[in-house]
């Protein structure tokens, strides 16, 4: 499980204000939390920037989680 | 957003953002969608290929104006189901917060009606030229059919445009 809706609700953004921040359709926000989809580098990338924190902390998992 | 998005939406006529998840189930849908639309040419031009080398035909101009209306059909059912797919796996769906929904919605009525206005206008026009014949084309313009058929499409074609685009909008409350 990653940790992108934690962060979200630690800067208080809703689904549609991060959707709009890094130009993707709310509907993904809400698959990349509920672990339905992989997005890629680059979208990672925006997300971290968005929740001002790095991929390790939003992405990481131990190999056996 | 790129040209090509911009193409994408408009070929589709979808409503939501054209973002990675967008393109990876359009990419997903339209192999499939080649396939069947492969196969069901392959089984078509080989049926009709093996009725026309064994059938005794005379009329070649009927048979041509059938297999262009099995052609016509063919596609364009094909390519609906792509597109229900499409809608079904909400990946056209746009998701508005409620206040401007309901300003969207309002823009899309205004819209289509337009659009429609323009296109029943151009329809009107066409069928005027195209049907014209001994009575020429002010007497064509104003005969009640032409105008009643181009009343018909402005309706039906504006109708149906802005219930696509209406059914892919929903509102949803802008708090989680």
């Amino acid at each position: 499980m990653n940790h992108v809706r934690e962060y979200r609700k630690a800067q208080k953004l809703s689904q549609l204000a991060l959707a709009d921040a890094i130009g993707v359709a709310r509907q993904t926000i809400n698959l990349i939390e509920n672990d339905k989809y992989n997005p890629s580098l680059d979208l990672c990338l925006k997300l971290a920037w968005a929740l001002h924190t790095d991929l390790n902390t939003l992405f990481w998992r131990d190999e056996d989680e | 957003m790129s040209k090509g998005d911009k193409f994408l939406k408009w070929f589709f006529g979808g409503r939501g953002v054209v973002d990675e998840r967008f393109k990876q189930e359009l990419g997903k849908v339209a192999t499939k969608t080649l396939m069947v639309f492969f196969g069901v040419q392959m089984i078509f031009l080989l049926s009709f290929g093996m009725y026309m080398f064994l059938a005794p035909i005379e009329d070649y101009e009927t048979l041509a104006e059938i297999l262009w209306l099995c052609e016509m059909l063919g596609t364009s059912v094909i390519f609906l189901g792509m597109e229900f797919v499409l809608i079904h796996r909400k990946v056209f769906v746009q998701e508005l917060p409620e206040a401007k929904a309901n300003k969207t919605i309002r823009h899309l009525k205004f819209e289509w009606f337009r659009r429609a206005l323009i296109a029943g206008i151009a329809y009107w026009l066409l069928m005027a030229w195209f049907d014209m014949g001994k009575a020429g084309f002010f007497a064509q313009l104003f005969a009640p059919d032409t105008i009643r058929s181009a009343v018909v499409w402005f309706v039906l074609w504006g109708a149906t445009m802005y219930g696509i685009q209406r059914w892919q909008l929903r509102k949803i409350k802008d708090d989680d």
